[in-house]
């Protein structure tokens, strides 16, 4: 007897992934209220994803209450009863359904989201902006080996499926001669007119000195080659933090809130797309990796322009060709005076490589001249790559972003 | 020189390859037989979704299952239940899902298990049959491309609500029978018709002299008493439906007027569903007990053979022992006070695996109880007894038949009843040899029909109308906004029909059937007393 064996380990899960999205689609209001209500937490944590949705309206089978009426269940280990004994009910006994339990009367159920079905919904209708365009202008494409033509160089000739073509076209033409020449002798045999018998004698000595060609110009093929799109898209990010001694704990708090809502939307977009670049500074910048820069904190003056420097280093790298870049900017505006001109202007030339720019001012004070934030106002208030985003509490956090990122 | 399988606890595909061979032979020398074997290796993720979609390959795309994906899983990750070990499925060849965290031991054991025991039932027992083993999975894969297909004509939503509504359903759209349960008024009507052309024929006959005077009047008084109850205009009234009456989304495929071509085959689908899967839900005790029996008998055979160790051998008699735990272990006012409260505890592959080998104890070294009680079975050869039993009976009937006093003393057993108006509970059996055969009676009826599904019966369809008979077992309340639901979606698909529900000779439309129940329950309730002995 024969039997198989197939190892499906490596298929992954995902085969009731229609099914899921179905049952989650049906219910996508209630889970859309459920995280809207999760916003005003800003960061993301685990227990978030956690639904529970009510009142489903699907299937409803006629069925019995259980816990009515009579009910017979079979005990075992019974050490303490005979037959006729009593037991007082109890009045916290409380049915439970057994076998009849009806999963389709639930009146509520549990779902746990996954990470990325949650992100979906969280950042519903979000997109980087600026980020199409630029692809769109330079679709770069190569060449690729594959696929045959009937025109080309010597040089590229396949013989393989030249001869191929061959040996088919040689095969159907013999088989369709051979019937030729075995009709002509037929009708040979049974005429009986001379006149026609010689015509047809000589088609038939035509016929058999009729030789195949060998390779007809119609078998040849050349090897081509034929153009593909490289599609990727791909991002640069470069987030910039103040962490000098102004920034009291509280306004660090909103910062990092804010770049954590950004750094998720980022990884869930664009997740292999983007490389992050992280910028932190007090007088003077350095770059960190992310572990350090939601952590880190010092003291000291501010000076913005060291960041700039820095980042315009960074985006002048060779590898960063192709990519659209962005770069994003939060303070409390408090800036060293005499360094807002000269960070102006190593924006204005740090604008004209960017996609976009954005600034993330966090309880700043209006009365300061010198703020930061209204340098950019005044100076780039018009411009289409440049936004800004004031916030003073956690709940302004989501909907002052949102409201950048959603018109696009 | 026989090796031993394995050499550790883990196991690759390779291994199976090379074990499935000799259990085949094993399984067939102690006589077993059973269908081709397939194996699926899945991990627990995958495991998961396969419950889902009750062990099946493909699913219909619908979000109950992707519901029951979820809950599933969600229950797996919080430690409320665990995944089994096992999962087979019937058909031809049979199909088996073994968990790639499973030891080697418990793979050889799942091995046996389910490719020799699961599959002996499904190819030999009279309920699986008549199911279709061939050719259920392509006919999965036919409706699955069906219906997507048609939600590409028709549209994603409506297709949705034809399948809701459908579903709604499902439990009455099963044969469960060969014979007619109930005649619906029509096929009366259409029987007493027969009689009367069978009266005619009878006249002819008489003015032929075929028939003697006597004789006819002998016939023709027969035939008057069947036929005084006819009522001309009634006859043209009802239609026949041919004694279909607990199928009722036969009857809707059969019968509509108002549903298109396509919804009628997804209704013909639903139903050959649920037919399939049928003959599983009355056979749970004889199918695991069987395969507990085989896994049993084999690994024994392997290690007296040589291929596996002694240690592993006592390492499978622990998983053994593990699988048909009764939890005797516990306190008894643990056991009853949870029976008490409706949890059922009996564990199937105990009750199954302890009655097929007290039943083979029997046929080989009977007591003196023994021959008084199970004449037919004393002194014959195990093996053709303990086919006969697997192959010829559902499970009430089986315990009916081979239930031993030895095993429901090692249980102990005991029979519990309350009703709602009574502040007690009364047990009506226990594990004593006087008390046996009420127990067995007590013990088969659990396993007799589906909890919490009422019995809903045609009784009457003419043209405009459909009657229904809802009953109740064990004087149980029905769950009305359920069912209203349920009835209203009936009277959507049978559009053109009225649905109506019999009561007491009369005729109620949904609505006032669920008053009138309504009412009825209020009443109960107020007058809800409690006879108190205490």
């Amino acid at each position: 007897m024969s039997f198989s064996i197939v190892d499906r380990r490596p298929q992954g899960s995902g085969s009731t992934v229609g099914n899921k999205k179905r049952f989650i689609d049906k219910h996508k209001e209630r889970i859309r209220r459920h995280i809207d209500e999760k916003r005003k937490y800003t960061g993301i944590k685990d227990k978030f994803k956690k639904v529970i949705i009510e009142g489903i309206k699907g299937i409803y089978h006629p069925s019995e209450n259980i816990d009515s009426g009579e009910t017979r269940t079979v005990g075992v280990n019974n050490d303490i009863y005979n037959a006729g004994d009593k037991i007082r009910k109890s009045p916290f006994d409380q049915l439970m359904g057994g076998a009849g339990k009806d999963a389709n009367s639930d009146k509520f159920h549990e779902i746990i989201l996954s990470d990325k079905e949650f992100l979906d919904i969280y950042f519903e209708n979000w997109k980087l902006p600026n980020f199409i365009k630029k692809a769109l202008i330079t679709t770069e494409t190569t060449y690729e080996k594959g696929g045959y033509s009937t025109t080309g160089s010597p040089a590229l000739l396949d013989i393989k499926k030249t001869y191929k073509n061959s040996l088919s076209r040689k095969m159907a033409l013999e088989f369709a001669k051979e019937e030729e020449v075995k009709r002509l002798k037929k009708e040979i045999k049974h005429c009986k007119d001379n006149k026609k018998i010689s015509i047809l004698k000589k088609e038939l000595q035509n016929l058999e000195e009729y030789m195949i060609p060998f390779i007809d110009d119609k078998d040849v093929r050349y090897k081509s080659k034929y153009e593909v799109e490289i599609s990727e898209k791909k991002a640069l990010v470069i987030l910039v933090l103040d962490i000098s001694g102004s920034m009291t704990d509280s306004k660090l708090f909103l910062a990092k809130k804010s770049f954590q809502l950004l750094y998720w939307f980022l990884l869930k977009v664009y997740k292999n797309k983007v490389e992050l670049r992280f910028i932190v500074h007090t007088t003077q910048a350095k770059e960190v990796d992310e572990k350090e820069f939601f952590s880190t904190r010092e003291t000291g003056g501010t000076s913005i322009s060291p960041a700039f420097v820095l980042a315009e280093k960074i985006l002048n790298e060779d590898r960063y060709l192709g990519y659209n870049k962005y770069l994003f900017q939060a303070s409390d505006g408090d800036n060293w005076v005499g360094d807002n001109d000269e960070s102006c202007h190593l924006l204005e030339s740090i604008l004209k490589k960017l996609q976009y720019y954005m600034y993330v001012a966090i309880n700043i004070r209006h009365n300061d001249a010198n703020n930061f934030y209204k340098t950019v106002e005044d100076n780039f208030g018009y411009d289409e790559k440049v936004g800004t985003v004031l916030i003073n509490d956690e709940s302004d956090i989501f909907i002052n972003i949102k409201e950048l990122f959603e018109g696009f | 020189m026989v090796k031993p399988f394995f050499n550790s606890s883990s196991w690759s595909p390779k291994d199976v390859a090379n074990i499935w061979p000799v259990i085949q032979d094993v399984g067939h020398d102690l006589g077993f037989d059973f269908y081709d074997a397939e194996f699926h290796i899945l991990n627990s993720d995958q495991m998961c979704e396969m419950y889902a979609n009750i062990g099946l390959p493909i699913s219909l795309p619908h979000w109950r299952y992707g519901r029951e994906y979820l809950t599933q899983k969600n229950e797996y990750i919080k430690g409320k239940s665990g995944l089994a070990y096992e999962m087979v499925i019937n058909t031809d060849p049979c199909i088996c899902y073994l968990m790639e965290s499973n030891t080697s031991i418990m793979t050889a054991t799942v091995i046996a298990h389910a490719s020799c025991g699961h599959s002996d039932v499904f190819k030999n027992h009279y309920l699986f049959n008549k199911t279709d083993a061939k050719h259920i999975v392509p006919f999965l894969r036919y409706s699955r491309e069906y219906i997507l297909e048609c939600e590409q004509k028709y549209g994603v939503d409506e297709v949705e609500n034809t399948l809701n509504a459908i579903m709604c359903w499902e439990n009455h759209a099963v044969f469960k029978t060969n014979k007619p349960r109930r005649k619906t008024k029509g096929d009366k009507c259409n029987e007493i018709k027969n009689w009367v052309e069978e009266k005619e024929r009878l006249e002819k006959l008489r003015l032929d002299n075929h028939l003697t005077a006597e004789q006819y009047e002998l016939l023709k008084l027969d035939l008057d008493d069947k036929i005084k109850n006819l009522d001309p205009e009634e006859i043209n009234k009802h239609t026949p439906t041919g004694y279909d009456t607990e199928n009722i989304l036969y009857f809707v495929e059969k019968y509509t007027k108002s549903l298109s071509l396509w919804q009628i085959e997804l209704v013909r689908i639903i139903r050959q569903i649920n037919q399939y899967f049928l003959p599983q839900i009355q056979t749970q005790v004889i199918n695991e007990g069987w395969a507990t029996l085989a896994d049993y008998t084999i690994m024994q055979e392997l290690n007296r053979r040589g291929y596996l160790t002694d240690g592993q051998y006592v390492e499978y008699l622990e998983d053994h022992s593990s699988v048909i735990n009764q939890y005797l272990h516990l306190p008894s006012y643990t056991t009853v006070g949870n029976a008490v409260k409706g949890v059922n505890l009996i564990n199937p592959y105990y009750l199954g695996f302890k009655t097929f080998w007290e039943l083979k104890r029997v046929c080989e070294q009977p007591t003196k109880e023994d021959e008084e009680m199970f004449p037919d079975y004393c002194n014959t050869d195990w093996k053709k007894t303990l086919r006969f039993a697997m192959e010829n009976y559902k499970d009430e009937s089986f315990l009916l038949q081979y239930f031993h006093p030895n095993t429901c003393q090692e249980m102990k057993m005991c029979g519990i009843y309350t009703n709602e108006n009574i502040d007690y509970y009364l047990v009506e059996a226990d594990h004593s040899r006087e008390h046996f055969e009420s127990m067995k009676e007590f013990l088969a009826k659990n396993y007799l029909s589906r909890n919490g599904v009422p019995q809903i019966d045609i009784d009457e369809v003419t043209k405009e109308e459909v009657v229904l008979t809802i009953e109740t077992k064990d004087n149980r309340d029905i769950n009305i906004p359920h069912t209203e639901v349920a009835l209203e979606v009936l009277e959507k698909i049978l559009l053109g029909y009225k649905v109506l529900v019999r009561w007491e000779m009369r005729k109620l439309s949904i609505r006032d059937w669920s008053k009138l129940m309504r009412q009825k329950q209020e009443v109960k309730e107020s007058l809800q007393y409690t006879v108190s002995v205490f």
